[in-house]
């Protein structure tokens, strides 16, 4: 049966990629090409690269640099940030996109979704949605050409995104960016009585633990973009953590790496090994495997 | 249309030379062929006729007997028919049809990594453990006739075709170019046969 998908989310802005806090302040924590191959190399079932320069648009676009960053990379891939048209969509997928990743385009007109779909396939149309807490207590999306929230309920974002042909839902929340604290889990189950298409949801992990309370609620991915950025094999321990800790849902760990015999602390952090147990694997060696 | 870039890439990696055409002229030089698919069934059987490569595809696949492998949706064209859109005619080279997944049973598409169990003796999976890990993003899928032409299944809701073999054509459903090693094990048994 279909493993649940670990994602490894890249925002890229200049040129960089950021670590993101509520959507409004950017650090810069290194270059796209080694954020991409660490997270292939480490296993990661899906890479996002979303681009969120302002009004990025179809001319700004260098194909180029994308066929570069994934040339090498034999991991799926999804790309967005300033799509709002076919062509370059199209372009998109013949350079190294599996998928490609709206979300303005669709707020702004949700029939684009059609028009992509109908070319590409639903399965290579993802729409992507950032949530807001409004006044009223309510999830909407925002707007980012606008800057203002959207008329519509998150429900009614993700009902509409459906009803045009989209493949996938991608949730953000725009709260918990960057707040460590843990996904949004009532967006996230708001989101999952209004479809029955595959939804992601990003937004808030700061422990492993946070991406096992996601796991749980059934959605098909759980992604992060600041988490991965600042650990060696991060990739790998979360998917041990969740391997070892939920029995329900399926998880692939299938690099040479699995941190057999791994134990973890209440947050997910994996514990260190006893010194006679690394004593023991000292002098193992494994050659990589040439296929 | 597709996503030639990631099939070069894999066969870069592998050390293989290959050439991106739709000159008839430059297919018929070919000694293998890879059919990668990312888009719809009609618009692909539309291009393909519009190039006019259906007849160097049967020359070369069904007379030359030369190996081919389609992936994901150029698995799908190399069927009979598929209902994607509007009914529309394959290929023919698979006795399958392609029909949509049943989203009252399972999430649609069938997005992420699934295990994929094979035929024994498919040289296509040589030296790839039994359920192992591939990568699928579809809303359709093959349904064959004649099942001794299926190599793979995999379950999602019920027991699906993932894998498709008549005689020197091969299909999968799953992405090899993006299932990291084991794809890239896949695409090295493929090219071998050659």
């Amino acid at each position: 049966m279909i493993a649940t998908r670990l994602i490894g989310v890249v925002l890229v802005k200049n040129g960089w990629v950021v670590q993101s806090v509520k959507f409004e302040r950017y650090f810069p924590v290194g270059k796209p090409g080694i954020a991409i191959e660490y997270l292939d190399r480490w296993g990661i079932d899906e890479i996002v690269l979303l681009d969120i320069d302002k009004q990025l648009k179809m001319q700004d676009r260098n194909y180029e640099r994308i066929r570069r960053y994934f040339r090498n990379i034999r991991t799926p891939v999804a790309i967005g940030g300033g799509i709002t048209n076919v062509v370059d969509a199209q372009l998109l997928i013949r350079y190294g996109a599996d998928k490609v990743v709206i979300n303005t385009a669709f707020l702004e007109n949700p029939t684009v979704i059609q028009d992509l779909s109908s070319v590409l396939g639903s399965q290579a149309v993802v729409v992507s949605l950032d949530a807001k807490v409004t006044a009223e207590n309510e999830y909407r999306p925002v707007n980012h050409l606008r800057r203002i929230a959207s008329d519509l309920t998150i429900v009614e974002a993700v009902k509409l995104a459906q009803e045009n042909g989209a493949g996938e839902i991608f949730i953000n929340s725009i709260e918990a960016d960057g707040s460590k604290t843990g996904y949004d889990l009532r967006l996230a189950k708001q989101v999952l009585q209004a479809t029955n298409l595959p939804v992601v949801i990003c937004g808030g992990v700061g422990w492993p633990r946070h991406f096992l309370d996601g796991i749980r609620l059934g959605v098909s991915g759980i992604a992060a973009a600041n988490y991965f950025h600042f650990s060696e094999h991060s990739v790998i321990k979360v998917k041990k953590y969740l391997s070892v800790l939920d029995e329900e849902n399926i998880i692939r760990l299938n690099t040479d790496s699995t941190y057999d015999n791994a134990s973890f602390d209440e947050f997910g952090t994996m514990l260190p090994r006893e010194e006679q147990e690394l004593d023991e694997i000292r002098y193992d060696s494994y050659s990589e495997e040439i296929i | 249309m597709g996503n030639l870039e990631s099939i070069s890439g894999a066969l870069d990696n592998l050390g293989c030379h290959y050439q991106i055409s739709r000159d008839p002229a430059v297919i018929r030089q070919g000694d293998a062929y890879i059919l990668p698919g990312v888009g719809a069934f009609p618009r692909a059987m539309e291009n393909l006729s519009r190039f006019s490569l259906l007849e160097p595809i049967f020359d070369e696949l069904i007379t030359n007997k030369k190996h081919c492998l389609g992936i994901c949706l150029g698995m799908q064209i190399l069927t009979k028919r598929s209902e994607e859109f509007v009914e529309t005619e394959g290929i023919g080279l698979f006795d399958a049809s392609v029909e949509e997944l049943d989203g009252d049973n399972v999430k649609v598409p069938h997005v992420g990594w699934n295990t994929v169990n094979y035929a024994d003796d498919c040289p296509l999976f040589k030296g790839i453990d039994k359920d192992s890990w591939f990568y699928f993003d579809h809303s359709y899928y093959t349904n064959p006739s004649d099942f001794d032409q299926i190599i793979a299944t995999t379950d999602y809701g019920q027991k699906i075709t993932v894998g498709l073999q008549n005689d020197s054509i091969y299909g999968v459903q799953f992405h090899p170019e993006k299932s990291q090693r084991n794809g890239l094990k896949l695409l090295r048994n493929f090219i071998s046969l050659s």
